[in-house]
């Protein structure tokens, strides 16, 4: 397909998705009411739903987005921050910042973030001395990941005023989010997402090798090492305020690649639409988990780590479109 | 006494010790020299405490334990992968997946108020494990059929088994949150991997199963042996190396869903057991089997002892400590195997 | 001993053997030899019954090897592939007591008479002093002696060697060769042997089956087979023979 009927297809997917999660849930809401405002529905949109629905749709922007940059850095299709272990630093380190020193409460992206370096660097470090392939990327950020959750779980357990809440805050979803957390949320991901779309020339280029890269005059190291932290901070943030969500960041660039000509797989192209994309899959997620006939409806996680695993396993077949 | 007997022979005082350990440390620590005397007999307080409590909780640590080392001890062994893990292979996940789901359901259809500290309480005992080995079958078979390809690469396994692993944690966690609210902590206390409150009914869930399993790995382990060379060497050698493959994989499910059943998916024995009785230079099969059966027990054992004995009160599940020890390894591993080609 | 009757076998949608029939008796030695590609080592394989063929039946002593338990096959015949890979540090001693697992029940103890088939089969390949080594540390041509001791211990009535000194320099080809040619008549009745080297086979076999493209074009003593004008045709390579020390030896002419 080309590039702009796609972009247009997925911006009204997206907008389509936020209409129908904003209209669902234990009160149904009428589209009309909503947009006319005013009387308990629009209270209810525009202090339950609405901060609800922009910290789905942000983090999935963000994840897909971080997705995408990791994807680019390693050269790994497979590239995930949920599945290289960043996911799970950002949420070691929001959970001890939170359990050693309440006072950070306010600011929990930053800790993220830290967690979040610590944990791709490993990840990286033991990857790299196995050659970066695609899977051992994975298995290594198996490794990290499985770490940092344990170290997650064990102050967690120790922690009793916090163990509700961070064991929910854990399995990754939307569920009661705020403005107040929606307001932590958004400068980083704007941010990063304006910075990597800035960059999106240098990003085309180290999509070559890095002998290739640097005889077009790439410092393609240094370059490579400033998109990973800027896919960190991505991934760190909407982990901080949502949970560790994997799948989004490695399924929404690959789609996106497979809606558009391979002509038009430019990053200034593909950066934005896998953000649509990411932005659309978690708010769905988050819809249709609301929609569930059941007493409690799961958070968003549970739905997008079954189906997008699913996926992951569906597109990396030997037949499947990710080469391995 | 050649060093390998002496080894042989001091793994089961060392079982005896750990398991002493794991009767004097908790919420109440107890003198060693009194935990013999309750053991055996003894009506106080104390003593009930021991028989009641710490008896069957370090019994199934042990059984638990045995049985996940030589689960992945027979997966490594059968399919030739260092990676081999009841828990990386998604085992673990479709065993706990298969008792949640069962639990969930009858929870909702029977017993909508009951509540219960262990959630495989709802179930009646006989089922559980037979359960969670279906459980077990179905998952192995989901991932060894999704990495096929004309053979098994064995890092390409391991990604397929994560990644269902992952789907499977998460389905089961759906069901979890489905579960009245003041259950949903158990259960996922559970999923960790955790002793807590297991008394003699839960022994007998285990021992059954384990004593079967581990004899028939003992029997299996001789021709499973000839697996370490290649594929149509041990053929010629007169092995029928399908079918042994097959008994391997299927005993090394048995094994683990019935240490699930009982102990929550405790995580990553299988893996960092039989690299360790390999790094101590035990090569011959039966050796290695002997070994995992102690050294599991005793792991599992010891790291129940340092989740409870962490924060008295209150504790960390065992399936977190290994946790903590198997991600270490693990990355250790994918370094040596590159270290090697 | 073994005897294919109308062999046709297929790998990947491509004929690799066509048609193939003969019997191996007892008392021969036989040389498979061939150029790449025609098909030596998935004949070996078959006649082995590790590969299932495509159509035609394999007999061994009279029966349908497809209709045989491996541990059957195995006592009877033995095999050793070209690439075996041995299991991580295993002794030397221990890799060859495997040869006898066809011969055990499963729990049962080694035997007095399996120890005297190990002890025989490491003598007669002279590796008796290396039996302590790790099998790792040795050296190519000692591990290769080391496998054939493994193979010998099975005591087959057939055994089937895939290159057997493939990867080895002169001088372990050499001790290769002589273990195999110095191997009494009684220890294996019937040997098979896929070889590269037309001298080996000169040396070795009274019978020699010259494959090409999955058919044999040559069976017979090597005196009738390996004959200057038919190496030309299979292989495309010039060749001489000369006497040396009563002895025929092939020599390759280069342009």
């Amino acid at each position: 397909m080309r590039a702009r009927p796609a972009a247009a297809g997925l911006a009204f997917c997206a907008v389509g998705c936020l209409c129908w999660n904003l209209t669902t849930g234990a009160v149904p809401v009428r589209l009309a009411d909503m947009l006319a405002g005013g009387g308990d529905a629009a209270f209810v949109v525009r202090e339950l739903r609405l901060p609800r629905a922009l910290v789905a749709l942000v983090s999935g922007a963000a994840l897909a987005l971080s997705g995408a940059l990791i994807q680019t850095a390693v050269r790994n299709p497979l590239g995930d921050p949920g599945l290289t272990g960043v996911s799970a630093g950002a949420a070691a380190g929001v959970t001890l910042s939170l359990s050693l020193a309440p006072v950070a409460a306010p600011t929990p992206v930053l800790p993220g973030i830290l967690g979040g370096f610590l944990a791709g660097a490993l990840t990286l470090a033991i990857a790299r001395r196995t050659g970066l392939s695609a899977i051992s990327l994975i298995l290594a950020g198996l490794a990290v990941s499985i770490f940092f959750l344990a170290v997650t779980s064990v102050v967690t357990i120790l922690n009793r005023d916090l163990t509700q809440t961070l064991f929910f805050w854990q399995i990754g979803g939307f569920i009661n989010r705020t403005w107040g957390d929606f307001h932590h949320l958004w400068p980083w991901c704007l941010g990063g997402g304006l910075l990597a779309l800035a960059i999106a020339p240098v990003l085309d280029a180290l999509t070559l090798d890095d002998t290739t890269a640097r005889a077009v005059g790439l410092n393609a190291h240094a370059w490579r090492a400033f998109v990973g932290a800027l896919a960190v901070i991505l991934a760190a943030a909407p982990t901080a305020i949502a949970g560790p969500i994997a799948f989004v960041g490695f399924l929404s660039p690959h789609l996106t690649r497979r809606m558009i000509d391979a002509a038009a797989r430019r990053h200034v192209v593909l950066l934005p639409m896998s953000a649509l994309l990411g932005a659309t899959l978690t708010l769905l997620a988050d819809t249709v988990s609301r929609a569930l006939p059941l007493d409690r409806s799961p958070p968003a996680g549970v739905l997008i780590a079954i189906l997008g695993g699913l996926a992951f396993l569906l597109l990396t077949r030997r037949s499947g479109a990710v080469r391995l | 006494m050649t060093r390998s007997t002496a080894l042989a022979l001091l793994l089961p005082c060392a079982a005896l010790c750990a398991a002493l350990l794991s009767m004097r440390f908790g919420a109440v620590s107890l003198p060693v020299s009194s935990v013999f005397e309750m053991v055996f007999g003894g009506s106080s307080a104390e003593a009930t405490l021991v028989q009641r409590y710490r008896l069957p909780r370090t019994l199934i640590a042990l059984l638990a334990g045995s049985n996940l080392a030589v689960s992945g001890l027979l997966l490594q062994t059968a399919l030739r992968n260092s990676l081999a893990d009841p828990t990386i292979f998604g085992i673990s996940g479709g065993a706990a997946l298969a008792l949640v789901a069962t639990m969930t359901i009858s929870v909702a259809v029977a017993n909508p108020d009951a509540r219960a500290i262990v959630p495989t309480e709802y179930l009646p005992g006989t089922l559980i494990a037979p359960i969670a080995l279906l459980g077990a079958l179905a998952a192995t078979a989901g991932v060894l059929a999704l990495a096929w390809e004309g053979g098994l690469d064995p890092r390409r396994t391991a990604l397929t088994g994560v990644i269902f692993g992952a789907v499977l944690s998460a389905a089961t966690m759906g069901c979890i949150l489905t579960l009245p609210e003041a259950q949903t902590q158990f259960a996922i206390l559970w999923l960790a991997g955790s002793l807590y409150a297991r008394d003699m009914a839960h022994v007998w869930t285990i021992l059954p199963w384990a004593i079967a399993g581990l004899a028939a790995s003992a029997l299996v382990m001789r021709p499973l042996g000839l697996l370490r060379f290649d594929a149509t060497t041990a053929a010629s050698l007169g092995l029928p190396v399908q079918a042994t493959r097959v008994t391997a994989v299927v005993l090394a499910s048995t094994l683990a869903a019935s240490a699930v059943s009982v102990a929550g998916p405790v995580g990553f024995v299988g893996l960092l057991v039989p690299h360790a009785v390999r790094a101590a230079g035990i090569t011959e099969p039966m050796a290695q089997l002997w070994g995992c059966i102690w050294v599991g027990g005793i792991l599992v054992v010891l790291a129940d002892v340092l989740g409870r004995t962490l924060a008295v009160p209150l504790e960390v599940p065992v399936g977190i400590c290994t946790s903590l020890l198997g991600a270490p390894l693990l990355a250790a591993l994918l370094l040596r195997k590159e270290a090697a080609r | 001993m073994i005897e294919a009757q109308n062999l046709l076998l297929h790998r990947g949608g491509r004929p690799v053997l066509r048609d193939l029939s003969f019997s191996l008796r007892a008392g021969e030695r036989t040389a498979i030899v061939g150029p790449n590609g025609s098909g030596k080592s998935s004949l070996l394989m078959a006649l082995s019954g590790l590969l299932k063929p495509t159509a035609g039946t394999i007999r061994l002593e009279g029966r349908d090897i497809a209709r045989l338990a491996r541990r059957q096959v195995a006592k009877t015949l033995a095999f050793l592939p070209q690439a075996a890979t041995a299991p991580e540090a295993i002794l030397l001693r221990d890799l060859v007591g495997h040869g006898r697992f066809a011969h055990r029940m499963i729990w049962s103890a080694q035997t007095p008479a399996d120890g005297a088939a190990i002890e025989n089969a490491m003598a007669q390949t002279g590796v008796t002093a290396l039996t302590d080594r790790r099998f790792d540390t040795l050296s190519g041509g000692e591990r290769q002696l080391g496998w054939l001791a493994m193979v010998l211990a099975q005591q087959p009535r057939v055994l089937l060697l895939d290159e057997p000194t493939t990867f080895l320099d002169l001088g372990h080809q050499g001790r290769v060769m002589s273990v195999l040619c110095d191997l009494p008549g009684d220890a294996v009745p019937c040997l098979v042997a896929v070889l590269h080297d037309l001298n080996h086979a000169l040396s070795l076999a009274d019978r020699v089956i010259v494959l090409s493209e999955g058919t044999i074009v040559a069976d017979g003593p090597p005196a009738d087979t390996l004959l200057p004008d038919l190496v030309a045709r299979v292989f495309g390579a010039r060749i001489a023979a000369l006497s040396h020390e009563r002895r025929t030896h092939i020599v390759p002419l280069w342009m």
